[in-house]
């Protein structure tokens, strides 16, 4: 029998007992043939056939490669949505968000024409040569029926009743086709039917990967969907607009027997293919995550002093306690003497991580305080004021100390400001400011960002009043 | 308490005490409950957005 053979007749070729023959490449460098370097995207054992895809090098010779960026993370893990970062069109269907989802419909509607649409009100770009995953694991809670609409993906989506003006998603339809949609400005009929069955109650992962030129979508990392640009010849890409929003919606298109309930756990956008430019902070900012605002899981509002078409009220001035228990804002307080005491005229306390919040830490980038006398001259003395910022206490009483289980608050000088004697009503002590961009400050979860405030020098003049504003940066991370 | 009045500044500053008696514009010699020193505060009333509220305003230590 003929077989594999040195030139010499002495060496055999092996092959094991699966019948592969046993290759084992030169070790001499001179000798090495080519060898295409390939990724596989997926193995083909279910699904659509296996995709395999070979590596991209630049007219250089640089390796292209593609790291996720992250755009957007949400985990529902928490009880309060986040109103400032998602926008709600609903018809009846409601939502909730408990133990780990957000469970649309959690009325069971069965009635006709109603709806829930969960989008985000920032909108996410599909670059010419990027990437972007969308990326969601998502439950319904029972068996795909005809008459509900099920949606999750990026486009532009309107009302909780109404089909998406464009975009690319995973979709449900009228007859519980399970697709993938290119929708192109209104035109759907670019889709690819899966063949997928979901198990009600059961949280999937979905992954919807969007270029210009294509989509693939995998569930539990199988490849179950493709879309081409190529077979809607006429267009320029698989969606009209290229600023998609990250989004889910649930509708009854008719009145059905047994409510549908969609459930998704946590869903996140990322770029891939482009390298990042984006600072944390830039990135934060864009996730709605500055500390203008609480961090998510916290009932919606700013984090800052500030009432609409209010002066703020007086502080109490105290070494143990708040003046305010907000992240800066408006301030103002009675002139006293002066003295020694620190004053905590802003202790915010970061809220405290746990199972069910967000537990997100503060960055603090910067802080701006200006400040103006008002209701009388300053007289006798100079008003002398010494800012610092504190972060890190357990406490909110500027006395606490380092120890096993308690931490001081550790103070960095922001600026001194002076309204000297005779300073008029309305005379500005100007302002200080304290750039932290290159060495940021952390406050962790549950401990206090206080501004703190001395008066060495000082005068108690009947009715004298200073006030100001103190802006806190920073975001959430 | 009747009458509480917040004191603001000074050693005492966050801690509350009685206020009848003690007219506004008047000074008050108070005394730290801890340490035993004593202090001057001026009830001040203050007047923001319509409406009004009493502190015990932080003068300077009794000589």
């Amino acid at each position: 029998m003929a077989g594999i053979n040195s030139p010499d007749g002495n060496r055999n070729a092996e092959v094991n007992t699966d019948n592969e023959l046993l290759i084992a490449p030169t070790k001499t460098p001179s000798k090495a043939g080519l060898v295409v370097v390939a990724g596989e995207s997926h193995d083909g054992i279910s699904g659509k056939p296996a995709l395999r895809r070979t590596a991209k090098v630049s007219v250089d010779k640089y390796l292209s490669v593609g790291q996720p960026s992250q755009l957007w993370e949400d985990f529902f893990n928490y009880t309060v949505l986040n109103g400032r970062k998602y926008f709600v069109a609903n018809t009846t269907m409601t939502s909730t968000v408990a133990n780990g989802l957000i469970t649309f419909n959690n009325g069971n509607s069965i009635a006709a024409n109603v709806g829930y649409l969960l989008r985000t009100f920032k909108s996410f770009a599909l670059p010419a040569q990027g990437t972007i995953i969308v990326d969601f694991q998502f439950a319904l809670s029972i068996a795909i029926q005809a008459n509900n609409n099920v949606e999750i993906g990026w486009g532009i989506p309107s009302t909780g009743i109404a089909v998406p003006s464009d975009g690319v998603y995973f979709s449900i339809n009228n007859a519980g086709a399970v697709q993938l949609i290119s929708n192109y400005n209104g035109t759907t009929t670019n889709n690819d039917t899966l063949s997928w069955t979901p198990t009600p109650g059961r949280v999937n992962s979905g992954k919807l990967v969007v270029h210009r030129d294509r989509a693939d979508l995998y569930i539990d990392d199988v490849l179950l969907g493709t879309v081409l640009r190529a077979n809607a010849n006429t267009v320029g890409a698989l969606s009209l607009s290229q600023q998609g929003y990250l989004f889910a919606r649930l509708a009854n298109t008719s009145a059905i027997t047994t409510a549908q309930q969609l459930k998704i756990a946590s869903w996140n956008v990322a770029l891939i293919d482009i390298a990042p430019t984006k600072t944390p902070a830039q990135i934060a900012a864009e996730n709605f995550e500055n500390a203008v605002s609480v961090q998510d899981s916290i009932a919606v509002g700013q984090t800052g002093n500030y009432t609409n078409s209010a002066a703020p009220t007086s502080a109490t001035l105290s070494n143990t306690a708040a003046g305010y228990t907000t992240l800066g804002g408006n301030f103002q307080f009675a002139a006293v003497a002066g003295a020694e005491t620190d004053y905590a005229l802003f202790g915010y306390q970061v809220p405290a991580n746990n199972s069910t919040a967000e537990g997100k830490s503060l960055v603090i980038t910067g802080i701006e305080i200006d400040t103006f006398n008002l209701g009388a001259a300053v007289a006798t003395t100079a008003t002398l004021l010494q800012w610092l910022l504190g972060v890190g206490a357990t406490a909110v009483s500027l006395a606490t100390a380092d120890g096993a289980s308690t931490k001081a608050p550790h103070r960095i000088p922001v600026g001194n400001q002076v309204l000297p004697i005779g300073a008029a009503i309305g005379a500005s002590a100007g302002k200080v400011i304290l750039d932290l961009t290159h060495s940021p400050l952390l406050a962790e979860p549950g401990s206090f960002v206080h501004l703190i405030l001395k008066m060495p020098l000082g005068t108690a003049t009947a009715s004298q009043v200073i006030r100001g504003t103190a802006a806190i940066k920073g975001y959430w991370t | 308490m009747k009458d509480p009045v917040y004191l603001s500044g000074g050693d005492l500053g966050g801690h509350v005490i009685e206020g009848s008696g003690w007219k506004v514009g008047a000074e008050k010699v108070v005394t730290h409950p801890d340490t035993k020193k004593k202090f001057i505060y001026r009830r001040d009333t203050l007047d923001y957005n319509d409406e009004t509220e009493d502190k015990g305003v932080f003068v300077g230590k009794t000589k």
